[in-house]
């Protein structure tokens, strides 16, 4: 059994805007590049990350590109050390949400009576506010570092995710093929896999990317709130904290990872939106 | 947790990011930009001098025998009321509500004479009774061992009108210092519930008290000398950066220990005099010398060998402080300047670990919180120079709640400070003898108790010198202090204010002689 037509041939060629190759390409590779960085960043690092080089706040120049943090370390290495972790968490999550969502969701639109549960769950628990969420989850788990973040940005992103997919799987459980599977006494756990979640790839992958910055938000609001990373690691949000106090001094030392952090948020959404199937439109339109 | 300790300390608990607390290397007086030490005009009478001070609305108290842990309280309180002495550049106690003070052949009864003319804001006079209930009041806090010690209730005595009698359980050739802190005075029989309300008998009236802030008007009939300014008003602040920005702005003329980051910022503006205040805060690490890895005499003297100063006071700091010498007490004048300086030398560490047995593989924590600005940044930077001489050490930051309930008197090794006192004999009596209270790293020495014992009680002058170089020869070869430098205090003021305190520690508080230029 191959799922497929039902939901291909419902949108009309005419209404599809593709890219070319080339434009989807020039729209993958900032985030491409800046993850690159990121993951990379601890090896090209000009100066040790934890030993001062210059005065507490100095100003750039010298032998310090982006001038000085607090302690007089050099900004620049801290910015370039400082993402990795970051990133790979938001990876993480975004690819923990999304796949328990994949699976809530179309388990949610094959069982109505299971789909009606979820989604009320999910309305209230949408209603909890990520930063109580967090430090909830923080202040019961001390120690509990990125993983504690971690946990907290999963729990707290899956209602949304979850309703999402449930929406977006309702019209591919409610086809025919489908119905002919059930008919033909499939297992629930084969028509999630084979017959609806294929279906679901552009929304699943647009899902993806829109997690993926949400968890860039949440971990490092985290940061902020040092509920995460410690120092003296080095990390974009707890940059932006431990420095604010400086900012007048020397403003690199606040700007640059701020810049940081939004730029990759900006840049991963920007080709998660290019890399979206462009034959799937339709499911996310529906919603 | 010890609220003694709170009250006593520079700061509270939660001023965390506040006290940007840094210090310059020879400072004292305000930097060429200043006036404050413009001594060729004469002072003006009248004006309102606004200022800025650190607090959390959420701390805020009002008894004067409380624990004070916002700066706000601790300014209002000491301006409305008259502690018995208060600190002074030479020697380091004044007279202020006790004019003089005499002790007994043996140190252990003091007689403190109260000034004449002393008189409550509502113009009652001040009487030995009124300072008898105030002692004892203080007494009865739950800190009040601490704050009074050695002295009983039952010992604190009035004898006439005009003297007030403490009899201490042992010699005590210190007690005037002790009276600086906290013993402020109101009048006899005062309740609980009118305690806020209480006349005061400092150079400055309550006007009005709302939520940490307050206006404070000039006491005309204060017993203490001409009062310049009409009013003050005192405004609370979480954070340093609010306060220095709320003086850029022109909407206070003075922030109250804004920090170096502060002065720092507000270097280029002209009309900013910056304040240094030497010797204002030490900044400790206690390493535990009862049990655990520290202790080992040479463990705890590779690590003080292992340390930069220099590049301590640098970084953490910006160099608004001074190097120190493991030795608590810097601006007492008995600070022994002749005991050699230790300076880094990391073979000799690395030496003294391998003699002592220590374990290199393993990592150790070093505990801190965030109470005042600089202090985690100490226990970072720290961490990165022992890695040098081969010691593991990760930094770990707790609550402030939680760092002073579990780790603080108890911790391996943990970061401190104490922002109050300039004298030796104060820290050896409230952190280092065997029996002490506060006794932060657990440390007992016979030799430095006897030495302590005789230094108090002995009113030889050139005996008791000798006596403090002992403790201090003892402290600095095995206490269980790692005292890498001194921060500076640092107050920003508009152009137009005069006559500052200088002093380091409690000193700041004592704003009856500014003055401000028309």
């Amino acid at each position: 059994m191959k799922p497929l037509t039902g939901r291909r041939g419902g949108s009309s060629p005419k209404t599809q805007r593709r890219w070319s190759p080339t434009a989807v390409l020039l729209r993958v590779l900032p985030a491409a590049a800046l993850v690159a960085l990121a993951l990379a960043g601890p090896w090209i690092t000009p100066h040790a990350v934890d030993e001062p080089v210059t005065a507490p706040f100095a100003e750039a120049g010298g032998g310090a590109l982006l001038g000085g943090d607090q302690l007089g370390r050099d900004v620049l290495s801290r910015v370039l050390a400082g993402g990795r972790e970051l990133v790979l968490s938001a990876l993480l999550i975004a690819a923990v949400v999304t796949a328990a969502a994949a699976v809530i969701g179309a388990i949610g639109a094959l069982r109505p009576t299971v789909g009606r549960v979820v989604e009320r769950a999910a309305d209230v628990l949408i209603l909890l506010p990520a930063v109580l969420g967090i430090m909830l989850v923080a202040l019961s788990w001390p120690g509990g570092g990125r993983l504690a973040v971690a946990a907290a940005a999963i729990v707290l992103g899956l209602p949304y995710a979850v309703r999402l997919v449930t929406h977006a799987a309702a019209p591919v459980a409610a086809s025919g093929y489908v119905e002919a599977a059930t008919a033909g006494g499939e297992r629930l756990w084969f028509l999630v896999v084979r017959d609806v979640l294929p279906n679901l790839r552009a929304t699943l992958l647009a899902l993806l990317g829109l997690r993926f910055v949400e968890a860039v938000y949440v971990v490092s609001m985290a940061g902020f709130l040092q509920v995460g990373p410690q120092p003296p690691a080095a990390d974009w949000a707890l940059m932006i904290r431990e420095n604010s106090p400086g900012i007048l001094l020397n403003p690199w030392a606040v700007l640059a990872p701020s810049i940081a952090v939004g730029l990759l948020a900006l840049s991963v959404n920007l080709a998660a939106a290019a890399l979206v199937p462009q034959t799937g439109r339709k499911a996310v339109t529906l919603l | 947790m010890d609220l003694t300790r709170r009250q006593l300390l520079w700061a509270g608990a939660a001023l965390t990011a506040a006290t940007v607390l840094t210090a310059c290397g020879s400072g004292g007086d305000a930097e060429p930009n200043g006036s404050a030490d413009d001594t060729s005009a004469k002072p003006r009478k009248g004006g309102t001098l606004r200022v800025g001070a650190l607090g959390r609305a959420s701390a805020v108290t009002r008894d004067p025998h409380g624990t004070q842990s916002n700066e706000s309280d601790y300014l209002i309180l000491s301006l409305v009321h008259d502690a018995l002495t208060v600190p002074g550049a030479k020697p380091n106690t004044a007279p202020r509500l006790a004019a003089s003070w005499e002790p007994s052949a043996d140190l252990k009864t003091w007689k403190f004479k109260l000034a004449k003319g002393a008189k409550f804001h509502d113009g009652s006079p001040v009487t030995a009774k009124d300072v008898v209930f105030s002692l004892k009041r203080l007494r009865a806090t739950p800190a009040g061992a601490s704050r009074l010690p050695g002295i009983q209730a039952k010992n604190i005595t009035a004898q006439g009108t005009d003297t007030v009698v403490l009899v201490s359980d042992y010699a005590n050739a210190e007690l005037p210092l002790l009276t600086r802190l906290t013993t402020f005075v109101v009048p006899d029989g005062t309740s609980d519930e009118d305690i806020a309300k209480a006349p005061g008998t400092g150079p400055f009236k309550l006007d009005w008290f709302r939520g940490g802030n307050a206006r404070l008007v000039r006491n005309d009939s204060w017993h203490g000398g001409t009062v310049y300014l009409d009013a003050i008003e005192v405004k609370i602040f979480e954070s340093p950066q609010a306060m220095a920005n709320a003086l850029l702005a022109g909407q206070i003329d003075l922030a109250s220990n804004a920090g170096a980051i502060a002065a720092r910022t507000a270097k280029t503006r002209k009309d900013i005099q910056t304040v240094r205040r030497p010797n204002d805060m030490a900044m400790p690490i206690v390493m535990r010398t009862a049990d655990g890895p520290f202790a080992d005499t040479k463990v705890r003297e590779a690590l003080r060998l292992a340390v930069d100063r220099e590049a301590m006071v640098k970084q953490v700091l910006s160099g608004y402080g001074t190097v120190a010498n493991d030795i608590l007490g810097t601006g007492d004048p008995a600070y022994a300047k002749s005991i050699t300086q230790r300076t880094r030398d990391l073979a000799k560490a690395r030496q003294l670990l391998k003699e002592a047995g220590f374990d290199t593989s393993r990592t150790y924590e070093l505990m801190t919180t965030e109470d005042i600005s600089g202090l985690a940044e100490s226990a970072t930077l720290f961490a990165t120079q022992v890695r040098e001489a081969g010691v593991k050490v990760k930094v770990v930051k707790q609550e402030s709640a939680v760092f002073w309930d579990k780790t603080w008197l108890k911790g391996d090794l943990y970061t401190s400070y104490w922002g109050t006192n300039d004298s030796v004999v104060f820290f050896a009596s409230k952190t280092m003898v065997s029996d002490s209270g506060q006794n932060e790293a657990g440390w007992q020495d016979t030799a430095f108790d006897t030495a302590y014992e005789k230094a108090i009680g002995t009113s030889d002058d050139a005996r008791r010198t000798q006596l403090l170089r002992e403790m201090q020869q003892i402290e600095y070869d095995s206490s269980g202090y790692l005292l890498w430098g001194m921060a500076d205090g640092v107050d920003l003021a508009a152009a137009k204010v005069r006559g500052l305190p200088t002093l380091p520690g409690y000193g700041r508080v004592q704003l009856e002689t500014a003055w401000l230029t028309s």
